[in-house]
């Protein structure tokens, strides 16, 4: 099965990502979800939007916090999958379009980690045996095979800190926009080795929404569709307890990615993909989606790193708007603001952020869990 | 007939913390034996069983017949710290459990009830482990003068070393040192009214016994395990005595290792099992509401430890104040500890053999994996497993890394995925270790500790320790 061709994007909305002390959920999503609907010319959601797809991992209501903040009553689904929750939200909305099910779906990606009054990640005591480390020191086990196999180090993981600071620092909906030096980076405190506090994703509040439309119906929107080409998801085995992992790579993005190309028909994806937003909860991990999303060989991200491969002008662009690095991960609404920002550059609506070649066909990856799942989306201008 | 209770096994168990006198800002070279942050009197006690059963080659545990737990600092005002070790090593479920507590003599009350069981002909053997965190008030001149260890004996009617003769007992009744219910600190009244009626009291009487049933005197005996609470009561009672002083054992460790509560006697017994030879006799005599003494024949020199104290003691990290009082909780902190209900009880009795024995299975596919599932991560067949205990082997660090925001004492929390030797991979937090001390490929055993106190009750599970060789 592909979901291929088989829906397409007819309006995108983002609010402003960052710690937003005097906004509620509610006024996220209402942000979000009513740029989207300007997007797409929606005027009237009650007779335009036939279901509601949400994702949120820390919700306490579920979706009726999104039925209530838009006082939009129609079918609704609460989707969760760790940090790939938000392109999870959209896969399930694609594929009840590409069933038939409904002709028009409103996606909604949210949540809001500064209600709990910690700088970090809360550190949750519960059971005994998952607790050794926060998220920075589970994320971080791959450093140290890695570094050992591939000769790489802090410096590399530093300039990708250093580019995706730059990169957000000129988002208007980014949440830190600060340009950092390779310096800074290796210099601020450690968090877990080795990251310090700058290889790691910010911690803010976030929502944002895409509309999907059925391929009948997409072209009658004001703007051209952007067309889905592959979602996929993708699962591995706990790397804590896989007794065949080596650390030098995340399962869950390989297989995720192999799903999502033959969706797509790519078989280079360096070559076929023009843009890219990766999951850069660490900097490590955008290190190892370059090579386990193949754009580049197992162990060769040090030398494109060092190359500017994937700056903002380099052959592949990725984390054009700063990731999860400056707009830090709300982590519902973190897949479907990646969504958002493809979206804007395949368009050419990012003004200033224009990437020079506009891109046709663009990639967003989330992963998350310990890490143990991997969502993928391919979109395309060209049906 | 009555049969002898004989000592099979021992060993001897000290947290590898020491506080200072340098470290609270006094003077003087004090030291004593300090218990983690992830430690209490239960997990020092399985620390010196697991030593002791090592000690004796790792001997079948389903010959044990019954445990009993020695402390005045029981993790549970009610619920059996005895049944929670015997799922911790693995004994039989037949096997009669319990704790003997309140008082510093609770150590050799356990000994002597164990012997006279075997001795009964009742039960073949039976495990006495001690272990005890005692706290002083903080800033108390005599907060140095406590320390924490574990100690531990297997007592069975046939085999093994030596023989333990029957005890002279005696009760007293006195408000000398004790801690209230529901109390954290201990009080003492004072001294010299505490030591002439309490300890020299009791122990001299106690002496005086043994002597007389030695024909006089105890000049004969060989090494001397006799409790005390500080070093000078040690030398006023032994002159008092005429106790050869150089034959008691541990008569430094006021001082260096600190009087270690309910485990203090039996530890000195397990470093005089050390070193002593067949043939020797020793004395063993305990003070706590009363006192105990007993003598104990070795016909076959014991064993080599598997762990000295000696080794255990060069071992020994000296920490700063406030690393002690943050890993005793003696700071104040932000929140109360909540009234919450912690972790599930149901869970944690689905999982007790995972969680406390470090349980889990091995397919037929030849993989193992902890914790236990009813799917083989490998080769996908359902419920063809066999349990298997992996605390007692070794492992091998897969990868790592050093959590500085996970809340520790001392951070970084060092974090590892451990490989068990033919076993499977763990995800265990790293102790008793500084961080440059855990790298891909380093050797590491694992060590039974109090994870963490949701719930207001003590949490345990594993963590791992690096090897630090064979101990001399």
């Amino acid at each position: 099965m592909t979901l291929r061709n088989k829906a397409a994007v007819v309006g995108a909305g983002c609010c402003k990502f960052g710690e937003n002390w005097d906004q509620g959920p509610e006024d996220m999503i209402v942000d979000a979800v009513l740029e989207a609907y300007a997007d797409a010319g929606i005027e009237d959601p009650r007779r335009q939007i036939d279901a509601i797809y949400c994702g949120s991992l820390y919700s306490q209501l579920g979706p009726v916090e999104v039925s209530e903040a838009l006082k939009l009553y129609k079918p609704m689904t609460a989707v969760s999958n760790y940090c790939a929750t938000g392109t999870e939200a959209f896969r399930a909305g694609v594929m009840a379009v590409a069933a038939g099910v409904y002709d028009t779906v409103l996606v909604v990606g949210y949540d809001k980690p500064k209600d709990r009054g910690v700088s970090g990640p809360s550190v949750t005591i519960r059971g005994v045996r998952d607790l050794p480390g926060t998220p920075a020191a589970w994320f971080a086990l791959c450093a140290a095979p890695y570094f050992k196999k591939y000769g790489a180090g802090r410096e590399d993981l530093a300039r990708i800190a250093v580019k995706n600071h730059a990169n957000g620092a000129h988002a208007p909906k980014s949440f830190i926009k600060k340009v950092v030096t390779v310096d800074d980076v290796l210099k601020a405190r450690m968090i877990a080795w080795p990251f310090g506090l700058f290889d790691c994703a910010g911690q803010s509040d976030g929502a944002a929404a895409v509309i999907i439309s059925s391929p009948a119906h997409a072209r009658s929107y004001p703007k051209d569709p952007v067309w889905v080409k592959a979602v996929a998801s993708g699962s591995a085995a706990n790397p804590h307890t896989d007794p065949d992992h080596d650390f030098l790579r995340w399962k869950p993005t390989e297989n995720a990615a192999a799903e999502a190309y033959r969706m797509a028909g790519i078989s280079d994806p360096f070559r076929q993909i023009e843009l890219c937003q990766v999951h850069d909860c660490f900097t490590l991990t955008e290190l190892l989606a370059y090579e386990d999303l193949g754009l580049c060989a197992k162990g060769a991200a040090k030398e494109h790193i060092t190359a500017g491969t994937f700056a903002f002008d380099g052959e592949l662009p990725v984390n054009t708007d700063g990731g999860l690095k400056s707009f830090g991960h709300p982590t519902g609404a973190t897949g479907v603001r990646m969504l958002y920002e493809n979206i804007r550059q395949m368009r050419g609506e990012a003004g200033e952020r224009n990437l020079r070649r506009r891109p046709v066909t663009a990639l967003t990856h989330n992963i998350g869990g310990f890490p143990t799942g991997c969502a993928i989306t391919i979109l395309g201008m060209e049906k | 007939m009555t049969m002898d209770a004989r000592i099979i096994a021992y060993g001897a168990y000290l947290p590898i913390h020491r506080l200072t006198a340098a470290s609270l800002g006094r003077k003087g070279s004090t030291a004593r034996t300090l218990a983690g942050p992830d430690e209490d009197s239960l997990t020092l006690a399985v620390a010196a069983a697991r030593n002791a059963l090592a000690g004796a080659g790792n001997m079948d545990r389903s010959e044990i017949d019954a445990l009993i737990f020695a402390t005045t600092s029981a993790p549970y005002g009610e619920k059996q710290g005895a049944a929670i070790a015997a799922k911790t090593l693995g004994l039989r479920d037949d096997v009669m459990t319990f704790d003997i507590t309140a008082s510093t003599r609770s150590g050799t009350q356990a000994l002597h009830a164990a012997g006279a069981l075997v001795a009964s002909g009742r039960i073949a053997s039976c495990l006495v482990i001690a272990g005890d965190v005692r706290q002083m008030t903080p800033g108390d001149a005599a907060e140095l003068e406590f320390g924490d260890a574990g100690a531990a004996l297997l007592l069975g009617n046939r085999g093994g070393f030596g023989r333990i003769g029957v005890p002279v007992q005696l009760s007293n009744e006195m408000l000398d040192v004790w801690r209230g219910a529901g109390e954290r600190f201990v009080h003492g009244w004072e001294n010299r009214f505490i030591l002439d009626h309490g300890y020299k009291d009791q122990i001299g009487r106690a002496l005086d016994a043994m002597a007389k049933a030695e024909g006089g005197n105890l000049q004969r005996i060989d090494r001397i395990a006799l409790y005390a609470p500080d070093s000078r009561s040690l030398r006023e009672i032994a002159a008092a005595h005429h106790l050869p002083l150089e034959r008691v054992i541990g008569r430094d460790w006021p001082g260096r290792i600190g009087c270690t509560g309910a485990s203090f006697a039996l530890l000195q017994l397990c470093a005089g099992l050390e070193e002593a030879q067949a043939g020797e006799r020793l004395l063993l005599a305990n003070y706590g509401d009363g006192a105990d003494a007993a003598m104990i024949e070795l016909d076959v020199a014991p064993p080599p430890p598997a762990r000295s104290l000696a080794g255990q003691e060069a071992l020994g990290r000296v920490v700063s104040h406030a690393w002690y009082l943050s890993a005793r909780q003696l700071l104040a902190t932000e929140f109360e500890p909540g009234g919450e209900p912690g972790n599930s009880a149901t869970a944690h009795y689905r999982e007790r053999d995972a969680n406390l024995s470090l349980e889990g299975q091995v397919c037929q596919c030849g993989t193992h994996q902890f914790p236990k599932g009813r799917i083989c991560v490998r080769c996908g067949c359902a419920d063809h497993f066999q349990p298997v205990r992996y605390a007692d082997r070794h492992g091998s660090v897969i990868t790592y890394s050093r959590d500085a925001f996970f809340p520790n004492p001392s951070p970084p929390t060092v974090i590892t995925v451990t490989e068990v030797a033919g076993g499977p991979r763990l995800y265990l937090q790293a102790t008793d270790a500084d961080a440059d001390e855990i790298g891909i490929g380093t050797e590491v055993e694992f060590t039974f500790r109090r994870i963490h106190q949701v719930g207001r009750r003590p949490n345990y599970f594993w963590k791992v320790t690096p090897v630090r060789g064979k101990l001399p």
